[in-house]
């Protein structure tokens, strides 16, 4: 029987906790929730057959909910939706496979939620901004710019787009070590991301303690206020979905 | 899950007290796990209807727009089909094309920047930089292509942009 | 407006769900990573996207 797989969840001393959670919960389309075992770690299962496996709101929302809920007691690995294994042989064997990589993300993990900051911008603002801060020449400098080929005008102007784009970057760069400072004391792990669209410039997933998140909320006020033309986006706490990203074999 | 009829059958059904006493009782189980259910189900519910939104300024009807770019929608889906196999292989023949294009434009402009380059060296780059673009373009009108049927997402590899 | 705000709440809260439930997370099974020289530039998930294309309409317009 096909079973899809939750998460992988560290089990050091409470199955009893963990089995008694699983009894409760319920999984995609109502369905029972088992674990399968190997040493310490389990993963987290329901039984569904392949084709049912589809990207649906309900379907997606009872998933994430699972993780969720298991998350509150549990260090465990969030696993991407859609992870479908032939049996619980299968599924023991991958877990043998894999316990070291398994193992120490979990440790990297414990104790610790993500949180994502998105910065947004005015795009059109923003490029305006940056515009003015670029002078404009040529990649002749030595000439006034008259008596050029069709070709080398063309090249200025990639050149005069490339400078504003680089501009523009290195001004996101600010902001990111100035959000790298301003979080310093929580002892984050950071992933940056730059420019996810036009307005959004910045998306920081933070991995930090469960218990920092009002520090954090204080610290996100408190950049704001540096940074007027910008306006952020703090949500959390979750699943560390973002800090698990290993392959499995 | 008991239900009340049967373990009523499986006690024998009876109008003495101590029978009743057992129903009622078995009543008050059931309902209980009833009650259960519901409070689980709304449980769950409500584990994902809890807003994880703890900061925000700004306007949330531009976020949320911004934000559902991020997850994949239908235009940047590649549909091969009979009908399409030959313009569906072509867009993504040409989005791959582009997106290479770019990078090396790219990597062109930071040369030039860098200010190796000779005069002659410069002029012969922002010709073939050039003529590749136009021929970009010359080969999206032949598909009859806008930008946005090129703008495939292309996961992570889009990020290298 | 008080409703309006509750609801791009809700909105925001689900497409991040979405974002992380379907993109990140350990990768199990049925995807393809093309790689170019050791770097992972083409990631195909193929197994999900065969079987969600219908339904992910539904989830964009919110249904």
């Amino acid at each position: 029987m096909d079973q899809i797989i939750y998460s992988i969840v560290s089990v050091k001393k409470q199955h009893k906790e963990l089995n008694a959670l699983l009894v409760e919960l319920k999984g995609i389309s109502g369905s029972d929730l088992y674990d399968v075992f190997f040493d310490d770690v389990t993963a987290v299962v329901s039984n569904i057959h392949r084709n049912n496996v589809v990207a649906s709101r309900p379907n997606i929302i009872e998933y994430a909910d699972v993780i969720e809920t298991l998350s509150q007691q549990f260090t465990l690995l969030p696993v991407r939706f859609g992870s479908v294994m032939e049996s619980t042989d299968v599924i023991i064997k991958m877990l043998g496979r894999n316990y070291a990589e398994i193992q120490s993300n979990l440790r990297k993990v414990e104790n610790k939620v993500e949180f994502g900051l998105k910065v947004f911008c005015d795009p059109e603002k923003a490029g305006a901004d940056t515009r003015a801060t670029v002078p404009v020449f040529s990649s002749d400098e030595n000439s006034s710019g008259s008596g050029h080929s069709v070709y080398r005008n063309y090249l200025d102007k990639k050149l005069q787009e490339h400078r504003i784009q680089e501009r523009h970057l290195a001004q996101i760069d600010l902001v990111i070590q100035d959000i790298t400072d301003a979080f310093a004391h929580l002892n984050p792990l950071h992933k940056f991301q730059k420019m996810v669209t036009a307005a959004n410039i910045i998306n920081d997933l933070l991995l930090l303690g469960k218990d920092k998140k009002s520090e954090l909320v204080l610290a996100v006020e408190e950049l704001q206020k540096k940074y007027k033309d910008l306006q952020m986006l703090l949500t959390g706490p979750w699943p560390p979905y973002n800090f698990v990203d290993f392959k499995i074999i | 899950m008991i239900t009340v009829r049967e373990t009523e059958n499986l006690l024998g059904y009876g109008e003495g007290n101590e029978i009743n006493y057992r129903r009622d009782s078995l009543l008050i189980i059931a309902t209980c796990e009833v009650l259960n259910k519901l409070y689980r189900s709304l449980k769950s519910m409500n584990t994902m209807s809890e807003n994880k939104i703890l900061f925000s300024t700004g306007s949330l009807d531009e976020h949320s727009e911004e934000i559902s770019k991020l997850t994949t929608n239908e235009e940047s889906r590649l549909r091969l089909t009979p009908d399409n196999a030959d313009s569906g292989l072509a867009k993504l023949v040409l989005t791959l094309v582009d997106l290479i294009r770019r990078l090396v434009e790219k990597q062109a402009m930071r040369r030039v920047d860098g200010g190796s380059l000779t005069d002659e060296e410069i002029e012969r780059l922002g010709e073939t930089l050039m003529k590749l673009e136009l021929k970009m373009e010359e080969l999206k009108e032949h598909f009859h292509f806008t930008d946005s049927d090129l703008n495939l997402n292309l996961g992570p590899l889009g990020d290298l942009m | 407006m008080h409703d309006n705000v509750i609801d791009r709440s809700k909105e925001i809260t689900i497409l991040e769900v979405l974002d992380r439930v379907l993109n990140k997370g350990v990768i199990i099974t049925g995807d393809i990573v093309i790689s170019v020289a050791d770097i992972d530039l083409v990631y195909l998930g193929i197994k999900l996207m065969l079987s969600s294309v219908e339904t992910m309409e539904q989830v964009k317009s919110g249904k």
